[in-house]
């Protein structure tokens, strides 16, 4: 019974993943896998000629920072992770990615930090050979992460200094009290001057994430999907599972009422606003995730009533932003304005109006005309998202499949994007765009 | 490098003039059936330098119109507002965008190629029929307005000082020293009838370069070229550029700000654009002397790495507009005088006089003593495996062939730049650094809160670094300490001025 049960399903995955190739959005010749360790490995053969562009995703990001006193750890980390291993140090390591002429870079994010690059064909083997070296064996003193602390606190005094980040990291404290979404991907500035003293501490946090079946590594550009498949098993395949398990990540709880805060800069800055409400976090499996982006298109976009209205109509506002962000957890669908001189005394009534409308979508009902608009707008956009360049792939590829680890949940998204009818819309509003999921924050300069 | 297309040189009451010239519209075709794009740009050889006196501004309020003032009805296409050009955007998932600079205006579009047609006629329209939408003039007056107000002055240190960096290095006078949004007392000046004309002279085909990219319609490119024939053929009226008289000796202008930190820049006209022999030799040794955003750079390890002083400081032989957000140079903003120039990100003002001494210092070194072999072969290897890297999206390969017909360079200038750095021979580049660098004649910008305080040290001997608690430093750094902070400026106290941020603008 077991077997057949397993068969079945083994039919039925083989049927749809051939399914989804034959008409799939991916047009260039592709290839995932699954190394025995667990790691996942995406190639996308792309006109590129002579260069390969690499990503290697880890499902590591300031959500994870669930212990006290740790915030930024996944950033901090991401530092770390240029300070070499026993066999090549930091200053090894960057100058091999200097001779290269590899352009390497890394980021965090709430839910992942990302390791990526372009390089010449030729060189990418020594590439990989050097990355899979750091993520197995990773190892610097207590002075060199002395040394990067000090970076990161410079970095975190760089980005206080632009309000958005002040704005940000307001709102994030003000709309989450239990999840680590509540604090930026910096962490706060408390914890980071603690850092030096947090030797100890970097090491289980670092076996808990980066492990291979944490792990995907992306290749996009001018190589062939088994050669290249076969590079990245050559040096990721030994790689061995940690023991250690990452700590469960607490979920926030169903919020009960409306927060509000504001700030005040000693400095002069434009006004801003921000409006966020708790929503899902990205699947393919609802059409939440759908829904949101059909929203933020008709109801904020550069077409909508409200941006001409209030941007280029009445010059209220010079900046409109609304885009939901993708994560793995619910979190904060905002709407943040910048005013101008001329909207700085119509605060309240932007405020007004962005908490009416998102809280009347519920009654709203959309014609066929603007859902079928918005469907073409979107799929036509990925178009020019996906295929402009082979680091962009690279970069979307490895970051989707942190949410659904394959290929396929670029087709499947796409899919539920079609799907959408204004009845999905409705209902989503009528769930998530209500006054207890709501936080606002104001920013005012002096 | 250099070959018949080349701008024309010519000595004019001892300013150097250079006008690049061009051919009726020429076309760039790259095709690339594999992507399932288009992509199309015009770039005219017209820019923010040929904004006329009095009235700067202009040419960056004439592109925004453009992209947004709506059009008019043209060879049976139907008039647009701005709300129809943006719904028409919207729905083929593409965009067409105006890029400004000083001496180039790109329309950029990116489509779908399934829906390249319809952003390509939007286009053509966009260039031939714009509608001067008088609301949106208002409003992108309003922006520009706010942007200088505001926005420049005091939002973003760094881009200030890149920005009085030209207008001390070219002089007040230079059509490079305003800034794309123009002057606040100059935006009042610009009415409709100063737009159409501008349009009318300097939208010309003899002023264009036409690239398409990725899936290529033969019948759309011909349409496209047909449509292109209604733009006027007034002879070629791209910028004419003069180098400024050169001056002896340093200059020193504090531009006073509300800042957290202390920022410097310096920088030197040169004679020498990619189009030189020397060029290639003069771009190895800035990029090791302080590659963009990277560690390759000498003065990253030395200024970050080493001493923590900032976020990073960097060298460059051709300007890099928009450093502050772009990792890779953009493309299309050619200039027909490039400087080399050097860009200390903000340190805590207690070691701002410490900084400017280390950069000038590095500067002076670099300049008698080039770069070490080790540092050569480093960047050398370097580079040709990072220049391929520069053109991976159809938008950049054609920005690159567009700005080699600008510059007069015929041939594929990525691959010839690569080429030409693999024959390069250590002594050769230091050589021409010894060439080209004139520490004794560079500019200097600091934008720092105190004018007085940093004038003060700089021309004094309290100029040291102060490590943050708990740092300590060895020996050979501490010994190294004491020689920057006591190696003086040879400035003239007189030619150490300030000025005010708000001036700029």
């Amino acid at each position: 019974m077991k077997t057949k049960a397993f068969l079945f399903l083994a039919l039925t995955l083989a049927l749809a993943s051939q399914a989804a190739v034959g008409k799939s959005f991916l047009t260039l010749p592709h290839r995932e896998t699954t190394l025995t360790n667990g790691l996942k490995v995406y190639v996308v053969e792309f006109p590129s000629p002579g260069v390969v562009a690499y990503q290697i995703s880890v499902r590591v990001g300031s959500r994870n920072e669930v212990e006290k006193g740790k915030t930024g750890f996944a950033h901090f980390f991401e530092h770390l992770m240029f300070r070499g291993t026993k066999k090549l140090s930091g200053q090894g390591l960057s100058e091999l990615y200097t001779k290269l002429g590899a352009e390497n870079n890394a980021w965090t994010n709430n839910d992942f930090t990302c390791y990526h690059g372009v390089v010449a064909v030729p060189s990418l083997e020594k590439i990989l050979d050097a990355e899979s070296d750091r993520f197995q064996f990773l190892s610097f003193d207590e002075k060199l992460l002395k040394d990067e602390a000090g970076a990161v606190l410079g970095e975190y005094h760089k980005d206080v200094v632009n309000p958005g980040f002040v704005m940000e990291e307001k709102l994030l404290a003000t709309a989450f009290k239990v999840h680590p979404y509540g604090h930026t991907t910096m962490g706060y500035k408390a914890d980071i001057v603690k850092y030096p003293e947090r030797y100890q501490d970097v090491w289980p946090f670092f076996r808990a994430h980066y492990r291979p079946d944490n792990v995907s590594i992306t290749l996009v550009g001018d190589v062939k999907q088994n050669q290249a498949t076969q590079l990245v098993e050559k040096y990721f395949g030994s790689w061995k599972k940690a023991e250690e398990k990452a700590p469960e990540v607490p979920q926030e709880p169903e919020p009960q009422q409306a927060k509000e805060d504001s700030v005040q800069l000693d400095k002069p800055t434009q006004t801003r606003l921000a409006v966020g409400y708790l929503s899902p976090g990205f699947s393919t499996r609802s059409k939440h995730t759908a829904a949101m982006q059909y929203l933020a298109e008709l109801e904020f976009s550069s077409t909508s009533a409200f941006q001409k209205e209030f941007k280029f109509d009445k010059g209220w506002v010079d900046s409109v932003s609304a885009s939901p962000d993708d994560t793995i957890d619910p979190s904060l669908w905002t709407i943040a304005l910048r005013l101008t001189g001329a909207g700085e005394s119509h605060l309240d009534e932007l405020k007004n109006a962005v908490t009416t409308k998102m809280e009347s979508l519920a009654d709203k009902k959309y014609t066929e005309k603007e859902i079928s608009t918005i469907r073409s707008r979107i799929k036509n956009r990925a178009v020019v998202q996906w295929f402009q360049s082979p680091d962009g792939l690279a970069g979307r590829i490895g970051y989707y499949t942190g949410f659904e680890p394959d290929l396929g949940v670029l087709d499947r998204h796409l899919q539920r994007i079609q799907e959408i009818t204004a009845a999905d819309l409705s209902s989503f509003a009528k769930e998530y765009l209500v006054a207890k999921r709501r936080t606002i924050v104001t920013l005012k300069g002096k | 490098m250099r070959t018949m297309l080349t701008a024309t040189l010519i000595l004019w009451g001892g300013l150097l003039v250079s006008r690049p010239v061009l051919a009726a519209p020429r076309w760039i075709l790259q095709k690339q059936a594999k992507l399932p794009l288009t992509a199309i740009q015009l770039t005219f050889q017209v820019g923010t330098a040929d904004d006329p006196k009095g009235k700067e501004g202009l040419a960056y309020l004439t592109a925004r119109l453009m992209r947004e003032g709506g059009v008019k009805a043209w060879k049976g296409m139907p008039a647009l507002t701005r709300a129809d050009i943006q719904e028409l955007l919207s729905l083929t998932g593409g965009s067409a965008e105006f890029q400004v600079e000083k001496q180039q205006i790109t329309l950029k579009v990116m489509a779908p190629a399934t829906e390249a047609d319809k952003l390509a006629k939007l286009a053509v329209q966009m260039v031939l029929a714009p509608a001067w939408d008088d609301t949106q003039r208002t409003r992108l007056t309003g922006e520009m307005e706010e942007a200088l107000k505001r926005q420049w002055p005091r939002e973003d240190q760094e881009e200030l000082g890149k920005v009085a960096l030209d207008y001390v290095m070219y002089g007040a006078d230079h059509p490079y020293s305003h800034v794309e949004d123009g002057k606040l007392a100059s935006l009042k000046a610009i009415d409709k009838a100063a737009i159409e004309k501008f349009h009318k002279e300097k939208f010309t085909a003899d002023n264009l370069v036409v690239g398409m990219a990725g899936v290529i319609d033969p019948k759309l490119k011909t349409w496209i070229e047909k449509s292109l024939a209604a733009l006027p053929k007034a002879k070629a009226t791209s910028s004419v550029m003069f180098t400024p008289p050169p001056v002896a000796g340093l200059d020193l202008w504090i531009v006073k700000g509300e800042f957290e930190g202390t920022g410097v820049h310096l920088g030197l006209p040169l004679s020498v654009n990619r189009a030189d022999a020397d060029f290639p030799a003069l771009y190895l040794g800035a990029n090791s002397f302080g590659k963009h955003r990277s560690f390759v750079g000498r003065l990253m390890r030395v200024v970050r790495e080493v001493r923590g002083l900032n976020y990073g400081t960097y060298a460059y032989a051709e300007d890099f507009p928009n450093g502050g957000r772009l990792l890779s140079p953009p493309t299309q903003a050619a200039r027909s005088i490039q400087a080399f120039t050097m860009w200390g990100r903000p340190t805590r003002p207690e070691n701002g006089c410490f900084l400017l001494r280390q950069m000038y210092r590095e500067l002076a070194s670099l300049a008698k003593d080039g770069i070490t072999a080790t540092e050569f072969e480093l960047t050398k290897s370097h580079l040709m495996g990072y220049v391929p890297e520069l053109a991976l999206s159809l938008d950049r390969q054609l920005g690159f062939a567009i700005d080699s017909l600008f510059y007069g360079i015929r041939g594929d200038y990525l691959k010839e730049l690569t080429a030409s750095i693999s024959k390069l021979k250590h002594a050769e580049v230091n050589a021409i650094l010894k060439k080209h660098l004139k520490p004794e004649n560079f500019r200097i910008v600091v934008t720092a809160s105190d004018p007085e305080k940093f004038r003060k040290q700089i021309l004094g001997t309290d100029c040291g670094i102060s490590y943050a608690e708990g740092i300590t430093k060895g020996e050979e750094v501490l010994k190294e300490d004491k020689l920057i902070s006591e190696t003086k400026l040879p400035i003239e106290p007189t030619r150490i001025r300030t000025l005010d941020a708000e001036a700029l603008f």
